[in-house]
């Protein structure tokens, strides 16, 4: 029995089965290398092997006449560990601040890409060698929106992976870690080199920043910035005359400035400057990419420029503006290399590291710049997003709502927060060629807080001991109103500048007695939770009405649908109205309601008609009533106008007489 | 291809003097509130048994203001089933057509309900409509020789842009004299000329 025993225990402990090799390849359509298929091999199907060391790996599966190539590489000097990889550029043509990542196979191979890889397991052997490792990538070729999408195993143990290595537990993984030995969580890299501020011993300025207009040659209407990790940045002079030289691999750029002849460089604002320079004025030329300007005019001011040995120049800011043929509208740019920060950092408005231009959520502190479903759109702004709505019931007989119901998210809508100058809330709501605005004020003499605001009149008419409040919109809006508002969160920073706000409310126009009711939530922090559409703090799997808020859960028929779900025309119970849902309407003329609060008697006359059909088109989320993506109940019996109504006559004449 | 006979011209006068009395009648007691008068158009009055003609159900009195329009509609049609029958309907674009509108029909013998709803904005579905409008179009065939009417039910239903009911103060029906078929005609004739002919042998 203790044999047994012992052999059992030792057999549990016995490592793991490594799940072993395995290349999963998919394409989305007009993707060049995969292509739109499914691929799958093991080492059944071909023969796997590796090489690298500890910064790049290579894995090459040989499979029948199909040979695929795989090369995951870090940035500069960094080692791979496991975590995810962002910003990768084409291997080995990445810049050497960049990662690089290249999938190949089948007789084709970008010649450029950009994707993301994550290292889930890897180990090397006592050469430094891989033995083993797995990895998920996508790469977009050409920059295209087609991606390959893949996961390859080099006699790997397979799922589940370890966590992401993380040296300095500040919570961000050190493969994306601008400073992975030293605990920095906000990622602050001022001088956006990639080297975190937390672990930088040069502290200095680089970068290229290009602002073109509509009409501009040489910088095609784009506006650009590239840093350090994205190519390599050169100064040089020859004589007085500065060059100063951005490559980006596909995207290159040069600048080349000179006082007028005769004079020397130094500090200053340079006007008049045409393509070269002469006595009386300095020389310009800016170009790249392939295109260059005959002349030129434009201006330059010269912040910073400090010769170093031989042709080098140590340090350089310029602004400047050229305009390509001496009349195109004006290109403005600014180069940075190796630049004392006084002359400019670029703009960080959330402080969290990245600047605005290459941050995925630029009001929303994010130092890891995390963005989990590769949109573009990092996880901060996606759960803002989430969490952010303004919801209207209005009442028959309400004049600004007009008897709707109206619900617009962060996702389907504009909604910007703002202060207004009664020192409160202001917000706008824009979707489609619906416009409404909100504004929430305290008394005079109070600041906003958390709490009940009663009596309220109408902002910005108010008296001066009482909230203001005013909802208006599509080119209605009250004489005079009353009403009240419950602040239920209200976050503003050191600066000043509003965070987070969550407010009900309640307006009456012109002392009516029907009232418009609503719901505010901008950045709601309760409202953030992952897998909740409608950021109502319930997740998904449980809520009783997804697509609308509902944090109360209120099902007062017991159905199973939310109350919320009971929204006016909303028949599928999605939280939009549609053109199936006016179908739906259309299909059940005469249907005997089932309660007071039918949906589908728009109209609340008890009896479903064509009236409803027409009050619920007025009801649609998008203009045309255009169906949504949202998962509704199955097609209405309705037939589109014109659609054979002839052979639906046919079909239906076997029906009896009434 | 309708046959044009001096009896379908007749017939074509007849229903346009009909009509004519019927508006006079309709505008007469209209009250000056925005009102419909719903009235029925047959191409060819008289019918000869076999062939087919269409009726085109119209809307008078809309309006033509930036808010006049009509924006549903549910309305029953009925007639004899023993002289026509209903080929087929078909919905004009007065609602906004096919990819913005939605309609439904149901229909039993010798009716025929018709249900439509605008997906247009008010202001898109004004623009498009003027006064008068045509709302759709039925395709009848004659059956049996005789006379129907071609008309809307008392429950006709319609709403404006805005989903409000509008009052209908007016309809005028469509007549349609179903005749046989010339083939049957001349059988009968000449049967009838025997018959003559065999009753003067007989009577001298």
């Amino acid at each position: 029995v203790k044999r047994l025993a012992a052999l059992a225990i030792a057999l549990a402990c016995a490592a793991p089965a490594r799940a072993g090799y395995l290349l999963v390849l998919d394409g989305d359509p007009g993707d060049y290398i995969v292509g739109d298929q499914h691929l799958e091999y093991t080492d059944a199907d071909g023969h796997f092997s590796i090489s690298g060391d500890a910064r790049t790996v290579h894995v090459v599966v040989a499979a029948g006449n199909a040979s695929w190539y795989l090369d995951f590489a870090s940035a500069g000097t960094r080692t791979l560990v496991p975590g995810p990889y962002d910003h990768a550029t084409r291997f080995p043509f990445q810049s050497p601040q960049g990662n690089g990542l290249s999938v190949t196979g089948g007789g084709r191979g970008c010649n450029e890409s950009v994707g993301r890889f994550g290292v889930l397991e890897l180990e090397l052997d006592p050469n430094g060698v891989p033995r083993h490792f797995a990895a998920d990538f996508e790469q977009h070729c050409e920059n295209g929106e087609p991606a390959s999408h893949g996961t390859v195993y080099y006699d790997s143990e397979g799922p589940p992976f370890a966590a992401p290595l993380d040296s300095d537990g500040d919570g961000v993984p050190d493969s994306i870690d601008d400073c992975p030995d030293v605990a920095d969580p906000a990622q602050r890299d001022v001088d956006a080199d990639g080297i975190g501020d937390a672990c930088d011993d040069v502290y200095s300025i680089t970068y290229l920043t290009i602002d073109s207009p509509a009409g501009d040659y040489i910088g095609q209407g784009k506006r650009l910035t590239y840093v350090p990790r994205e190519g390599s940045f050169h100064a040089s002079h020859g004589g007085d005359s500065v060059y100063a030289a951005f490559d980006g691999g596909s995207d290159w750029w040069g600048l080349t400035i000179s006082p007028p002849t005769g004079h020397t460089f130094a500090p200053g604002a340079y006007e008049g400057a045409q393509r070269f320079a002469g006595p009386s004025n300095p020389g310009i030329d800016f170009s790249g990419s392939g295109r260059g300007c005959d002349a030129t005019a434009g201006r330059f001011d010269l912040r910073e420029l400090v010769y170093g040995a031989g042709d080098d120049v140590d340090s350089l800011a310029v602004d400047f503006q050229q305009s390509c043929e001496a009349f195109g509208p004006p290109l403005l740019g600014s180069f940075r290399i190796d630049a004392s920060p006084q002359f400019g950092v670029l703009a960080d408005r959330d402080g969290d590291g990245t600047v605005d231009t290459l941050d995925n959520c630029p009001d929303v502190p994010n130092p890891g710049q995390a963005d989990s479903d590769g949109d573009g759109v990092g996880d901060a702004c996606d759960s803002l997003a989430d969490a952010t709505f303004v919801r209207f019931d209005s009442e028959a007989g309400d004049y600004i709502g007009q008897g709707r119901h109206e619900l617009y998210t962060g996702r389907n809508s504009s909604i910007q927060l703002e202060g207004n100058y009664g020192g409160g809330v202001s917000l706008s709501v824009t979707q489609g060629i619906d416009d409404w605005w909100l504004d929430f004020a305290p008394p005079s003499g109070e600041r906003m807080h958390v709490g009940a605001f009663g009596s309220a009149t109408r902002f910005p008419f108010q008296d001066p001991s009482v909230p203001g409040l005013d909802v208006s919109g599509e080119g209605r809006g009250c004489n005079t109103s009353t009403g009240r508002f419950d602040v239920l969160e209200y976050d503003v920073d050191a600066h000043g500048r509003l965070l987070r706000f969550a407010a009900d409310f309640e307006q009456h126009c012109e002392g009516g007695v029907h009232a418009l009711r609503g719901k505010v939530r901008y950045a709601a922090s309760y409202f953030a939770e992952p897998g909740d559409r409608d950021g109502d703090g319930v997740p998904d799997a449980d809520d009783d009405c997804p697509n609308a808020p509902d944090s109360d859960q209120i099902d007062a028929d017991h159905d199973g649908r939310g109350d919320a779900c009971t929204q006016i025309c909303d028949v599928d119970g999605n939280g939009v109205v549609d053109r199936r849902d006016v179908g739906a309407v259309l299909a059940a003329v005469d249907t005997a309601t089932t309660s007071v609060d039918d949906v589908r008697d728009a109209d609340r006359d008890g009896t479903v008609t064509v009236l409803d059909a027409r009050a619920c088109a007025l009801h649609c989320a998008i203009d045309g009533c255009a169906e949504t993506s949202l998962v509704a109940a199955p097609e209405p019996s309705a037939l589109a106008l014109a659609a054979a109504a002839s052979v639906a006559l046919a079909a239906l004449r076997r029906r009896g007489t009434r | 291809m309708p046959r044009e006979s001096g009896t379908a011209s007749e017939g074509r006068c007849v229903r346009r003097v009909a009509t004519a009395l019927l508006w006079l009648t309709c505008i007469a007691s209209a009250p000056s509130a925005r009102a419909l008068s719903i009235y029925l158009d047959p191409a060819q009055a008289v019918l000869t048994a076999g062939d087919s003609t269409t009726t085109t159900v119209r809307v008078m009195g809309v309006g033509d203001g930036p808010s006049d329009a009509v924006g549903a509609f549910d309305v029953t049609l009925s007639w004899d089933p023993a002289v026509i029958t209903l080929e087929s309907v078909t919905f004009t674009d007065a609602l906004g057509g096919a990819s913005h509108a939605l309609g439904s029909t149901t229909e039993g013998a010798g009716w025929v309900r018709l249900s439509a709803v605008s997906l247009l904005s008010t202001a898109a579905l004004a623009a498009g409509q003027g006064d008068d409008l045509a709302i759709a179009v039925l395709s009848v065939r004659g059956l049996a020789p005789g006379i129907t009417t071609l008309a809307p039910d008392g429950d006709a239903l319609f709403g404006d842009a805005r989903g409000v009911k509008l009052p209908i103060t007016g309809t005028a029906v469509a007549s349609i004299q179903v005749v046989p078929e010339p083939a049957s005609l001349v059988s009968l004739g000449g049967g009838l000329a025997a018959y003559a002919a065999l009753r003067r042998r007989r009577l001298r």
